[in-house]
């Protein structure tokens, strides 16, 4: 028997264990929405405190998963928008601002110029990709998520993943090919 | 799998996004390591490109605000309190929405639940053979003398030297490895078999293989070095040091060394460190030239030849040696004399680093 469904059975060790697993990665995930992190953990919190409460009613065959983030984000969107000043995240898949996400590529340990000059360039770049775009890469490349399980989270068919993603990709390789045509890449180092 | 035509043409940019070169990096499965470190064998000039690319991607982060484990800790603890005698609740809200998105991926959720599914009942499945697996286990100890022939239910055949002691199951149908146990001298010959790759754990170090003949030798004490030697084919070489010899080769890989044709790791326990160097005499594969005997020959050609002969990369400043020819008769020589000669000509000298052959 997985977690999940000792879980469901009423196993409190069980719920607990799924907190611990869980929690960290949803809290990164969550802020991405949403800069205030207190509201990010307290709905983290209200989340599994209902989860709790309504363990009879959830399904053994569900995706434990897929199944906490899409709930997380539902609920920070319905918390999101009751504060003013918001816009509905459909009507923004194209700004780039609200999934705020940034990937570089690590500081430490790097001697190698090039590696330096490919962090700076790409921090940019990813941070210019359209926020659907930005979120499907996020959920599957940091989040290692497949297709369904983003399919089930963003609430948008499994097709619509792919081809989100099949457009950021296209995007990342031209820039990172533009990034790596700098001379600095041309003598070798070993 | 074994179709590298899709990735002829990939450059660092497509590397750093490919599903299939991303989990290499990241999982290093055995079979995925076998696979690419062929492909790299083939394509050469390929190599500089996959290591930008895997340095890339090992290095790429996420710059976000995680929790500390003390604020994971609190909000578990906060929630578990809250939760304490709570019966469940109706509450309607909660589940109608979910039911939106159920409806959405009710095909595509039990896809998923399959997958896991079928990982779990293999992890268990793994666990049951391996008991299983113990209690059939054939030990040799060979104090005759002279090396044993022992022929493996795969067919692998492997010479166990004098005073040395194997351990091996007698069948491999339903194991997800060939896992053997070494302890002494041995050459082994191992039947190809790439969904289940030949695993020899030998005094602190794993070495694993598709199908390839190699040498180990592991010493009894911890003080001497262990050896692993190539033959043919290429073999992966980690050292276990503290982790779970599973974890080594699914997860972590750290320290990996990998070994072609007349390469050798040397192993000290107590550094726990691999080292590639070359075997003591390579031996070259049948030559591509005509004759060893030269008038004139450009010796940037020579070199090219030996490092194909020999599999062994040779590393020199083309621009340096590129009017330069040789006149000399090199049949009959081992490499390391055929390198005294060339160098001698060059007015240079070489040295073996890191199981590569570097002329300056």
């Amino acid at each position: 028997m997985d977690l999940w469904t000792q879980f469901i059975t009423g196993d409190r060790k069980a719920f607990k264990e799924l907190m611990e697993t869980h929690v960290g990665p949803l809290f990164k995930y969550g802020i991405k929405f949403c800069r205030e992190e207190e509201l990010v953990r307290d709905t983290i919190q209200d989340l599994f405190i209902r989860l709790w409460e309504r363990r009879e009613h959830l399904s053994t065959e569900a995706n434990a998963k897929a199944y906490l983030f899409a709930s997380l984000r539902r609920m920070l969107f319905r918390k999101i928008q009751k504060q003013p000043d918001t816009v509905p995240y459909d009507n923004l898949e194209d700004a780039v601002n609200f999934f705020s996400m940034e990937i570089s590529v690590e500081q430490r340990f790097i001697s190698d110029e090039r590696l330096r000059f490919v962090e700076q360039q790409m921090k940019m770049k990813i941070a210019a990709l359209p926020t659907r775009q930005k979120e499907v890469v996020y959920l599957k490349f940091f989040m290692d998520m497949n297709r369904e399980q983003i399919s089930n989270i963003m609430q948008i068919s499994p097709q619509t993943v792919s081809n989100l993603l099949q457009n950021a990709l296209k995007k990342l390789r031209t820039d990172l090919r533009l990034i790596l045509m700098n001379p600095i890449f041309f003598y070798r180092k070993r | 799998m074994e179709d590298f035509q899709n990735y002829r043409h990939y450059k660092t940019q497509d590397f750093v996004w490919d599903d299939a070169f991303r989990s290499w990096v990241l999982e290093s499965k055995p079979e995925d390591t076998l696979y690419w470190t062929q492909f790299m064998v083939q394509f050469p000039d390929k190599e500089a490109e996959i290591n930008l690319a895997k340095d890339i991607i090992l290095r790429m982060t996420v710059d976000e605000s995680v929790l500390s484990e003390t604020q994971i800790h609190d909000i578990t603890e906060r929630v578990m309190q809250k939760t304490r005698s709570s019966a469940p609740r109706q509450k309607n809200a909660f589940r109608a929405h979910w039911k939106t998105s159920a409806r959405i991926g009710m095909a595509t959720l039990a896809f998923s639940v399959a997958i896991i599914l079928l990982i779990h009942s293999m992890q268990t499945r793994k666990h049951t053979t391996s008991q299983l697996a113990e209690s059939t286990f054939t030990t040799k100890t060979n104090t005759s003398g002279h090396p044993m022939e022992i022929i493996l239910a795969d067919q692998s055949k492997i010479i166990l030297e004098n005073e040395s002691r194997i351990r091996y199951p007698q069948d491999f149908a339903g194991n997800d490895f060939r896992e053997i146990h070494l302890s002494g001298n041995a050459f082994f010959d191992v039947s190809k078999d790439a969904s289940r790759p030949f695993l020899v754990y030998s005094n602190g170090i794993v070495t694993k293989v598709l199908g390839t003949s190699f040498r180990i030798h592991a010493p009894k004490s911890d003080d001497e070095r262990s050896i692993v030697e190539v033959v043919s084919g290429v073999v992966a070489v980690y050292p276990i040091g503290n982790n779970k010899p599973q974890e080594v080769i699914t997860k972590n890989r750290v320290g990996e060394v990998i070994l072609t044709r007349n390469q050798k790791a040397e192993y000290s326990k107590t550094r726990n460190n691999l080292v590639t160097i070359l075997v003591d005499d390579p031996i070259p594969a049948d030559t591509t030239l005509a004759t060893q005997q030269f008038v004139n020959h450009p010796i940037l050609d020579i070199l090219d030849t030996l490092k194909s002969d020999y599999g062994i990369d040779i590393i020199h400043d083309d621009h340096q040696f590129v009017n330069r020819t040789l006149t000399a008769d090199l049949s009959g020589l081992t490499l390391y004399q055929k390198l005294d000669v060339i160098c001698q000509a060059l007015n240079a000298s070489y040295e073996v680093i890191d199981g590569k052959i570097i002329i300056l």
